[in-house]
């Protein structure tokens, strides 16, 4: 089975953008700037990556770039003792910049190699342009578009058709921090409309109560409470979830509905002003529960009643540590 | 009684007392009905109810309770636990019980009083209220109190009539008091007016022998031109950041000769007077003083902003001018601090209808006490500022940004929209008090030094509830002043600098069309400047006037919502100097009190942090008000750590605490979750 390889990429941006990536990688761990270089290598599958934890400078060339290096590397962050150089995408790196914040991780102590990014493909979406029932041997990404290959089939689509939902509204696809920046940044604004960021949060809240209940009721019903949304989430880094604390016991195991429901709202006002929108949850969830919707909307409040948007100062505060006066109060009376 | 067996509520005795508080709460509520609501309660095992369970009689029959029955947790069901839960901790201590183990539902003010027409619903509310605090109390724990040190000196904020009398009260009692004053001068308001009503006493006279008794008390340290810059600790250890001026004139040194004043060649107007005189560069705001040492206006200074000059240091013989000095923090600890940082007059400005500032005859009531006085611009000589005319006819108009709620104007300090502090200009809703004997006094003044003036009052009710207040009031009225109800609307001036003003008089019903030389306007107190951020750096709660509040109306009228703060004076509310100087009394003898303990026990209602959880991510420490928790670095990584003495036990941490890694001893997650669940059930 071939492989989408770095060098199938040849010559493009994509290229230049992994050939940055290496060579930055591969100096930091000769001079001993860092102990270990977090980035992306091949998966076994085709459209897949795998976080690859680089320590010897010739392992650098393991390093690959592409619109498939989906996972956000800074959740591995607060494990690592010594410093650690990472790959971060626009997303990836206002999580840092909260992790930051919030005492997890030390700011010398991290090598920021920064990305514009120009959006992640969803494989869901790939799956349901191409029929689910026809299996990928192999794909390529091109320029803008990606060849797909399979028994009897070869397929062409454009990236910007089956990007993930939150690349189609992202607002800050260039690193707000970095170390080193690879890459044009001008490349990173293609394709994107961040206008219709909350489109679908103002069309759903335009819909009658019972409406929104019986849908969001819905949707969660089908959740299995495997918690792989909190897993994925790199923000979600407690030590021991609310959910599952057995005195007082929160939520029950039992998978009822109202069970779901305030796991759900317990986790979207956990990262209430922490939640940079990188889609994680979303990709994480095994029965395609569009978690989105709440973290959008929970985003909107938050942007709404006190101008702030997570993860772009690294000299500021977290929100839930901040107060003005003129902040909002009517929820309360 | 084992611990573990108190520890864990398995075996929990509850004894439930349901309180009549005569008709307070039976009037309303079935007491008799929740009473028996209880009685098969998981854990109770005697229900009571009581016509005044605070009572010696109702209190020895939870003494004897507690012994007949071997309980181990007391529900109260009365009035708020902020009037009875120390008298009831007391008693559980008295009978051997952990003075932790007491739970009070609040069935009056949370029931009883606000469901006043409604008594079915609210005597189901009593049942939810009784029936969740049993909830509470079977997973209460004991808890042991820890003791804090009492440092056995006073911090007086505000050097006027009020912060001295309480230095000179805590001085007397040979208490170290440290007395911060703002301003070069300590002496406030008061030693800017003429004479005091209604005995017309020259103020200053008074004052300043009391004035010099703190200069020479030795228990008193006067901290002048020096302001409050951070306040961090708790009752009896409290550390102040005091923010000490540069004089540039040495204290120790000066002797007050005035030989600098003389040659200083720098003119400016004269704040003291209220900016109708002139002042030199270096100088001393009165000649009483107190400290009797000169200052140097840096912002007028020629030396100091041109950088050439020099020659109040070329005159001064003892060698007191120091150009070099510069502002420091000195770090004060004290046990207990007096707020005492009076008022500000309101600014007329904020109703334009009056003219003030655009017409020069008309005048405030405070600006009239520094013409009339005889230290003042015009020594003495009521002169009109336009043109040096002494008047003929004076008027006085009442309630000048005072009881406006008619001009759609709030009392609040804060502005409801912006949330931005409101300014002096703003009319309040509040009845400022002494407005009416200032200008009956003044009024009386101008026909004693010109019988010949006629003098005019216009007033909405003039308010003279004093100790010889209405006889001085029908004195002014007997010696010819005219008092006219009904408030101005405006004030027109003439081409000749006359001041006319229509109105109608309320008493006669006729249209009065009057022209005077001069327009008093008897001003109202406002907070003082700069109220806002005092309150925030010592936490200290504001009533809606802007006003800091008292602990409460009645029952602790200098006293504050923190212990060991307390207050003196108009910053709780405008008062006169007779009221002033009694609550600077009862603020001396409070923090008295403090200053008398050996230690101070500290209820131990902090967090307690389970480091487990506990993922080190500062929320708590950066959302404390207190400073009271920490992170700091352990063998585990970042972990949260409380300081005790410094908690409050306000639960912010143990509220904001994402991991709930934080529970508060008293408040604890399973107790709380008890209780909602208990109270859901009734309902």
């Amino acid at each position: 089975m071939n492989k989408m390889t770095g060098s199938a990429m040849g010559e493009d941006t994509r290229g230049a953008i992994q050939e940055g990536i290496r060579n930055s990688a591969a100096r930091m761990l000769e001079s001993g700037e860092i102990d270990v270089f977090i980035g992306y290598e091949d998966g076994t599958l085709p459209l897949r990556t795998t976080p690859v934890f680089i320590t010897r400078p010739e392992d650098a060339e393991r390093l690959v770039w592409g619109p498939m290096c989906e996972n956000n590397l800074t959740c591995y962050l607060p494990k690592f003792q010594g410093t650690v150089g990472v790959v971060v995408k626009g997303c990836d790196v206002r999580t840092l910049v909260n992790l930051i914040l919030e005492n997890q991780i030390s700011r010398d102590k991290v090598k920021i190699v920064g990305v514009p990014c120009t959006g992640i493909i969803d494989r869901d979406r790939v799956g349901k342009a191409l029929g689910t029932d026809r299996i990928i041997n192999n794909a390529k990404v091109i320029e803008r578009s990606l060849m797909l290959e399979g028994d009897g089939f070869e397929v062409e689509m454009e990236i910007r058709d089956v990007l993930a939902s939150s690349c189609e509204v992202c607002r800050y696809p260039v690193p707000v921090v970095y170390d080193v920046l690879i890459g044009d940044e001008s490349m990173a604004k293609d394709g994107k409309d961040p206008e219709a960021g909350y489109l679908e949060v103002e069309q759903f809240a335009e819909l009658q109560p019972d409406a929104r209940f019986s849908f969001f009721a819905q949707e969660i019903e089908g959740c299995i409470q495997c918690y792989a949304c909190r897993q994925a989430c790199p923000l979600c880094y407690c030590l021991e979830c609310f959910a599952d604390r057995q005195s007082p016991k929160w939520i029950s195991r039992w998978r009822g509905l109202s069970d779901k429901m305030l796991f759900h709202l317990g986790r979207v006002l956990h990262v209430a002003g922490r939640c940079v929108d990188c889609g994680a949850c979303r990709r994480a969830c095994p029965v395609g529960i569009d978690l989105r919707l709440l973290t959008k909307n929970m985003e909107k409040v938050v942007k709404d009643s006190f101008e702030y948007e997570s993860g772009l100062d690294i000299g500021g505060l977290p929100l839930l540590a901040t107060y003005r006066r003129e902040d909002p109060d009517d929820f309360i009376l | 009684m084992p611990s573990m067996l108190q520890d864990t509520g398995f075996d929990a005795r509850i004894g439930v007392y349901v309180c009549h508080c005569g008709l307070n709460i039976a009037g309303v509520v079935d007491v008799e009905a929740v009473r028996e609501s209880a009685r098969f309660l998981e854990g109770v095992v005697v229900v009571r109810d009581n016509r005044y369970t605070c009572s010696e009689v109702g209190q020895k029959g939870i003494a004897d309770d507690i012994k007949e029955f071997m309980l181990n947790r007391v529900v109260i069901a009365s009035c708020s636990p902020r009037l009875h839960e120390k008298t009831f901790r007391t008693l559980l201590e008295k009978s051997g019980l952990n003075p932790h183990l007491l739970e009070m539902a609040n069935i009056r003010e949370h029931c009883s009083w606000v469901h006043y027409d409604n008594h079915e619903a609210a005597t189901e509310k009593a049942k939810g209220l009784v029936h969740s605090s049993v909830a509470r109390a079977r997973l209460l724990q004991p808890l042991s109190r820890t003791k804090g040190r009492v440092v056995p000196e006073v911090m007086v904020v505000g050097g006027g009539v009020a912060g001295i009398s309480a230095s000179l009260y805590l001085g007397g009692m040979g208490i170290k008091t440290y007395l911060v004053e703002r301003e070069p001068s300590i002496g406030g308001h008061m030693a800017m007016l003429d004479k005091t009503f209604p005995t017309l006493d020259c103020s200053l006279c008074i004052l300043s022998p009391k004035m010099v008794e703190v200069a020479e008390c030795e228990n008193i340290k006067v901290l002048s031109y020096s302001e409050i810059e951070k306040v961090e600790g708790q009752v009896g250890d409290f550390r102040v950041q005091v923010r000490r001026k540069p004089r540039y004139v040495n204290e120790e040194k000066c002797v007050g000769c005035g030989d600098c004043v003389a040659k200083c060649p720098v003119k400016v107007k004269d704040d003291f007077n209220r900016n109708m005189g002139t002042r030199k560069a270096i100088y001393i705001p009165f000649p009483q003083a107190i400290p009797p040492a000169y200052v140097i206006d840096d912002q007028n200074c020629r030396y100091l902003t041109q950088g050439k000059c020099k020659i109040c240091q070329a005159v001064c013989e003892r060698g007191a001018i120091e150009y070099d000095q510069t502002s420091y923090v000195e770090t004060i600890e004290v046990g207990a601090i007096i707020v005492a940082t009076g008022f500000q007059p309101y600014d007329p400005r904020g109703l334009p209808q009056y003219g003030y500032g655009r017409f020069p005859n008309v005048i405030t009531s405070l600006d009239f006490e520094r013409l009339i006085c005889a230290d003042g611009p015009t020594y003495g000589k009521l002169k009109r500022p336009g043109d040096s005319q002494v008047p003929k006819r004076v008027a006085f108009i009442q309630c000048v940004g005072s009881r406006s709620v008619a001009s759609g104007c709030r009392g609040y300090g804060l502005d409801a929209e912006t949330g931005s502090s409101v300014g002096a200009t703003d009319p309040k809703a509040y009845c400022s008090r002494v407005c009416c004997m200032i200008t009956a006094k003044q009024a009386f003044m101008v026909k004693e030094k010109y019988p010949d003036a006629e003098v005019y009052v216009y007033y909405i009710d003039m308010r003279t509830a004093g100790k010889g207040f209405e006889e001085f009031y029908q004195r002014g009225r007997h010696e010819g002043i005219v008092f006219l109800r009904g408030k101005p609307g405006e004030i027109e001036e003439r081409d000749d600098g006359c001041l006319r003003i229509i109105s109608e008089d309320l008493d006669s019903g006729c249209i009065l069309d009057l022209c005077f030389d001069m327009v008093v306007l008897a001003q109202g107190l406002t907070p003082p400047d700069g109220l806002v951020e005092f309150a925030q750096k010592m936490n200290l709660s504001r009533s809606e006037d802007g006003f800091l509040m008292e602990g409460h109306p009645k029952l602790r009228p200098a006293e504050t919502a923190i212990d060991g703060i307390y207050l003196a004076g108009c910053v709780q509310f405008p008062k006169d100097i007779p009221d002033s100087v009694a609550q600077a009394g009862a603020a001396a003898a409070a923090a008295a009190v403090t200053c008398s303990k050996e230690s101070i026990e500290i209820d131990p209602l902090g967090p307690v942090i389970d480091e487990a959880l506990c993922i080190g991510c500062k929320l708590c420490e950066m959302l404390c008000p207190y400073g009271a928790i920490k992170v700091e670095l352990t063998d585990k990584g970042p972990k949260a750590k409380s300081i005790e003495v410094a908690c409050k036990g306000c639960g912010v941490c143990g509220a904001s605490c994402s991991t709930r890694a934080i529970t508060m001893k008293h408040y604890t997650d399973s107790q709380l979750t008890a209780q909602a669940k208990a109270i859901l059930e009734v309902v």
